[in-house]
């Protein structure tokens, strides 16, 4: 038969023994009950009534009682895998009392530690009960249920431990039961006082599950007259700070309020017991004296190594006048620094990188089998990282997903904010957001996160932050990318540069922006890619001629925030052309960074396309300059008719042509571009023939051919099944 | 009797091309109303979205300081609507 030891540590405990150990002789439960008392030599006739009971008795001196070592000299010789621990003055409340703690390890296999609670004496005052009660429904929902308690190792679940670490590590062995293959691990500290709350600390922390059970309570409390409580309470408080380095807060308002505090909860502890109006006076004067004490108790008592030794005598009710600080090792997870001289970095529980953490070891991308059926509206998630008002790649999503909805497709667009995001922003403004900058007419609602993603026939990413949850999302026929731009380039050889082209390795199906991107995905990563081609919006960038654009005017975009702009090699072409011709008028816009210049110049900054659209028409030449994906910037410089300078490359070429027919193209060098803008603000007829063909090639470059090449792109993907 | 066989074959395979265009029109309607319901879906989760913001909004207006220390205004106001409503009816 299975056996569980009931451990009692005794020294002239005659007082309760005996009702103690009637109660544990009592106990109904399936084991064989060992009842092991380790005994400091009483002196009270302690001994006899262990032998009463039964008990299998252990003596030693009282010069070798410590609390946690004669606790560990207890579980060495229980023959109980289990050993539950009382005092000599905690009875059990019943005759379950231990089959209760013993269920608490059936509570999962990884339990070391079952605490119960502890009900005051009837005879204990009204703030002890108060005290026993408020303690212990801090537990199990009031102190109702079984709770089982595990320390979770996320940032927010770590923070909360570092801010209540009491809520976890709580554990009392004046009522508490300890597994033996979990104390083998981690045993007691052999320290004199606060054993139990360190081996709590470090059985949690070691990654064992605690667990309270509400039917394992004990009849225990102590109640003294108001100085010996002063005493005891600078003894316990004393111990605190040898053993936890405790120290009680001091300051006039803080204790004042702490002491209200614990006569508030009296005050309500006696109305519920029926104690009203006037009647309520004198136990709270009571309180508020008890509670006084207790403080003043805890202060002095955790600051016993500024007080004499013979004042520490009078002071303790044990008559001990040493300070002894104990050598404990910190806690590894409650130790804000290990540095003398650094800081504690705070903890995040919403770290923006979180994400990425998460999605590794890598995996392919995650898809329904499917029968490639491919006609029919199709259901669109488009997964978008934040904007900015006027961000040129979120308004092509946009113009995209109206176009879809035009054609008869549902979609619904989900907002992925990490890294960038700016926390709790509201669907709702954010749709109403695209409506007003982006796309007047879209349809789809927006969510913020993807907790209400459900399903889709394509889930498609639209920038590299955004393929690692649409890789993993569940319930979708086909993934897909969509891409505008080589996302690594953005970055210097840095972790996002490493990330941005992880996202080429998923084994996503891309829809890349220009022919040029579906060839870089195509040759440098061997993935699958369609492509589309942007339209511009005619209605807004209307065709101008050469009568009223003003002479020497250059529109330059100049969005400094984006360094695949080149925005210092257009000005070097810019400060070379100026020492040429001085009546240059350069119009910078498009950027919020403001800059110093060594030739005259205006800035724009941001405006809206319409002001664009006036500058583009006024002005003799424009510079847009793309080391990537070209701008959609020069697609609309061209539909105004203004003529474009742009940089050579194949980025630009494979979109607008390398022959210098529709834009003019200068090699990336400050002289070369002087020498382009000085070319068309010179022969302005050829300039004007160039603005032409220019007009014409964008008017061939609509939306709804981009609308068509997407949709064609994701019914081939669905026809196709992997 | 060779008639009678080719026209036999002849109407099993207009029925079965029939049962395959009903079939496929079947299937078209099918997968609209599937995608209709992905958008009521999305709509009606969105709705949900928004009555769960101004839930919180309403929480932490009424739990905020300012609105508990202004209760007595507003109970005084409310008192005053009552006592008006009584006088004129103990006028008349």
């Amino acid at each position: 038969m299975a056996v569980a030891t009931v451990a009692i540590p005794v020294y002239n405990g005659a007082r309760y023994l005996d009702e103690v150990l009637s109660a544990v002789r009592s106990q109904r439960v399936d084991r064989e009950v060992e009842l092991l008392v380790i005994d400091s030599s009483s002196t009270d006739g302690s001994l006899e009534i262990c032998e009463r009971y039964g008990a299998r008795i252990h003596s030693i001196p009282k010069s070798e009682f410590s609390h946690g070592g004669t606790r560990n000299l207890a579980m060495e010789m229980a023959r109980g895998e289990h050993v539950a621990f009382i005092t000599q003055d905690a009875t059990p409340a019943h005759d379950r009392w231990l089959a209760a703690l013993l269920e608490g390890f059936e509570q999962a296999d990884d339990v070391a530690l079952v605490f119960g609670p502890h009900d005051a004496r009837p005879d204990a005052s009204h703030m002890i009960k108060s005290e026993m009660e408020r303690h212990f429904a801090t537990w199990g929902e009031g102190g109702t249920n079984i709770d089982v308690q595990r320390l979770g190792h996320s940032a927010a679940e770590l923070d909360l431990y570092r801010r209540f670490p009491g809520l976890w590590t709580f554990f009392s062995d004046v009522n508490g039961c300890v597994a033996k293959w979990a104390w083998r691990q981690v045993p007691y500290r052999k320290v004199p006082y606060a054993e139990d709350q360190l081996l709590g600390r470090e059985m949690i922390e070691a990654g064992f599950a605690k667990v309270f059970h509400p039917e394992a309570r004990v009849l225990h409390s102590h109640d003294y007259p108001p100085m010996q409580f002063l005493r005891r309470y600078f003894d316990e408080f004393r111990s605190l700070r040898e053993v936890l380095d405790h120290v009680e807060e001091a300051s006039p308002y803080r204790t004042a309020m702490t002491i209200r505090g614990l006569v508030g909860h009296d005050k309500r502890w006696l109305r519920r017991q029926g104690v009203h109006g006037r009647a309520l006076v004198p136990p709270l004067a009571v309180s508020a004296r008890h509670h006084t004490i207790r403080q003043l108790g805890a202060i002095v008592g955790t600051r016993a190594d500024r007080v004499p030794g013979p004042l520490r005598r009078k002071f303790s009710l044990e008559g001990r006048d040493t300070f002894v600080p104990y050598d404990i090792p910190e806690s590894p997870l409650l130790a804000r620094t290990t540095q003398d001289d650094a800081r504690a970095v705070p903890l995040d529980s919403d770290w923006g990188w979180d994400f990425i953490a998460r999605s590794y070891p890598a995996r392919p991308v995650l898809t329904e089998p499917h029968s490639a059926h491919a006609d029919g509206p199709l259901r669109l998630a488009w997964v978008v990282p934040p904007w900015s008002i006027g961000s040129g790649g979120h308004t092509t999503i946009f113009r995209l997903i109206r176009q879809l909805e035009l054609r008869g497709h549902r979609n619904a667009i989900f907002l992925f904010e990490p890294p960038y995001g700016r926390r709790g922003r509201r669907a709702a403004s954010l749709r109403k957001e695209i409506r007003q900058h982006f796309v007047d007419d879209l349809e789809a609602e927006v969510f913020v996160g993807l907790d209400d993603f459900d399903s889709a026939d394509v889930a498609i990413a639209t920038g590299w932050t955004t393929a690692f949850p649409v890789r993993d999302l569940p319930r979708c026929r086909e993934k897909a990318y969509l891409v505008q731009d080589h996302e690594p380039e953005f970055f210097a050889t840095s972790a996002q540069s490493i990330w941005a082209e992880e996202t080429y390795r998923m084994g996503f199906r891309c829809i890349a922006y220009t022919p040029w991107m579906a060839d870089v995905l195509r040759s440098r990563y061997g993935l699958e890619a369609r492509w589309f081609e942007c339209g511009s919006d005619l209605d807004t960038f209307t065709f101008a001629g050469e009568e009223d654009r003003q002479e020497e005017v250059i529109a330059v975009y100049a969005r400094r925030e984006t360094e695949r702009r080149a925005v210092d090699l257009s000005m070097a072409g810019l400060a070379l052309l100026a020492e040429r011709r001085p009546t240059i008028r350069p119009v910078l816009f498009g950027s919020r960074q403001y800059t110093q210049l060594p030739f005259a110049a205006e800035d724009l900054g941001v405006v809206s396309p319409r002001r664009l659209a006036r500058l583009y028409r006024e002005a003799q030449v424009g510079m847009v300059f793309s080391l990537t994906t070209h701008s959609l910037v020069a697609q609309e410089m061209m539909a105004s008719g203004l003529p474009v300078v742009e940089l050579e490359g194949d980025n630009v070429g494979s979109a607008l042509g390398s022959s210098g027919e529709l834009v003019e193209l200068a090699a990336r060098r400050p002289d070369a571009i002087a020498d382009a803008v000085e070319h068309l603000l010179e022969d302005r007829a050829s300039a004007a023939a160039m603005a032409r063909r220019a007009r014409a090639f964008t008017e061939s470059r609509t939306w709804e051919r981009a609308g068509d090449q997407v949709e064609q792109a994701l019914r081939s993907f669905l026809a196709n099944p992997r | 009797m060779k008639v009678e066989a080719v026209s036999e074959e002849t109407f099993e395979r207009e029925a079965q091309t029939t049962d395959a265009a009903t079939l496929q029109r079947r299937l078209q309607e099918v997968l609209e109303d599937n995608a209709r319901l992905w958008d009521e879906v999305h709509r009606l989760r969105a709705e949900r979205r928004e009555i769960q913001y101004y839930e919180k909004l309403a929480d932490q207006i009424t739990s905020s300081a300012s609105w508990k220390l202004t209760a007595p205004l507003r109970s005084g106001k409310a008192i005053s609507h009552k006592v008006k409503g009584k006088l004129p009816r103990r006028s008349s």
